[in-house]
């Protein structure tokens, strides 16, 4: 567990379906990202685009639904997790994101999901990784957003930390 | 702006079935709870985690996503607050431990349901059914800010050298 996080921004994402951190600071190891949202709309995914490309993502994931269990790959653009709407009354995602090694300038980024929330076995317990093989320039920009456009929920906060090793 | 332990719990006694972070600070902007616990009795056992005393469960509701050598990949879903999955009982095993890592955004916010994401895992040997490695995230029904956190075995005490921190993030 690293020793510090340091807050380096908070989004206040009530309203908007989308926004960025910008000019991040390349003092740190990693980059943490804290989510805490809801949409407005039935559901929606969560998405991320590093330096803002919008191409160059692959995922494996796993993820749990109820009884239901599911493992995959995939290469969109974006996808990393899934945000609870009106389709589950009351439901909070609770996700962390881990980007390492992001200041790094000869290396592709790895970006690991950890997420859900309970819903009575309608929702998700998540864990991806991604991978963003377009380019290997340091991450000084992170478009955060949802996927299929929905707009986030009053109380909506995606927090951006950094953090160093101990 | 740091993370910052706010309070260690080392167990010294198998006598306690809780174990409480009370007055929790409201300064932070997020909560981290880390947690490694064993149990002297038989049988598998599940550490459970509550907020601001509230220990009926019906009030949270847990989703078990989990990998484990003799099942495979497994999921479930329940009305209660898993935090770890912990395995005192297996034979020629009993100090084997399990482990949780929980955290909780927006803990002060006094409008939204509350909610945890928790990795955990739990490894015995690598041929037993204790052993298991999962996501349990948890949704409560408590929209208060959380103000204190109690861990508590679901049957089994937990036992000596079993260790529950918080940390607050900033």
């Amino acid at each position: 567990m690293p020793a510090t996080w340091t807050l380096l921004a908070t989004a206040n994402a009530a309203g908007l379906a989308a926004g960025t951190f910008s000019s991040i600071s390349q003092s740190y190891t990693d980059l943490v990202i804290v989510c805490n949202t809801r949409v407005t709309s039935a559901w929606d995914v969560q998405a991320f685009q590093l330096n803002g490309a919008g191409s160059g993502y692959d995922q494996i994931y796993s993820e749990g639904k109820g009884n239901t269990t599911g493992t995959g790959t995939a290469q969109i653009a974006y996808r990393v997790n899934y945000i609870p709407g009106t389709s589950y009354s009351g439901v909070w995602d609770t996700s962390v994101y881990h980007l390492s090694r992001y200041s790094q300038s000869n290396t592709f980024k790895t970006l690991l999901t950890q997420g859900g929330a309970g819903a009575n076995g309608s929702f998700f317990a998540q864990s991806t990784v991604s991978t963003y093989a377009g380019a290997t320039t340091a991450v000084t920009s992170i478009v955060w957003g949802t996927a299929n456009g929905g707009t986030y929920a009053a109380n909506s906060t995606i927090k951006l930390f950094g953090i160093l090793a101990a | 702006m740091a993370m910052t332990l706010i309070q260690r719990i080392d167990v010294t006694t198998n006598a306690n079935l809780t174990y409480t972070f009370s007055s929790i600070p409201q300064t932070y902007t997020d909560l981290l709870v880390v947690a490694t616990a064993q149990s002297a009795g038989s049988g598998t056992d599940n550490i459970t985690m509550y907020i601001n005393g509230n220990s009926t469960s019906t009030n949270y509701n847990n989703i078990l996503f989990r990998y484990t050598q003799s099942i495979g990949l497994n999921g479930d879903y329940v009305a209660n607050s898993y935090f770890f999955a912990i395995s005192p009982g297996q034979t020629g095993f009993p100090t084997f431990a399990g482990s949780g890592i929980a955290y909780f955004p927006n803990y002060t916010n006094t409008s939204t349901q509350k909610g945890w994401n928790a990795k955990t895992g739990s490894s015995v040997n690598a041929s037993s059914t204790g052993s298991i490695i999962g996501l349990f995230p948890t949704t409560s029904n408590i929209t208060a800010a959380i103000t204190s956190i109690t861990l508590s075995g679901y049957g089994l005490y937990p036992t000596s050298n079993s260790t529950f921190s918080l940390y607050g993030i900033s």
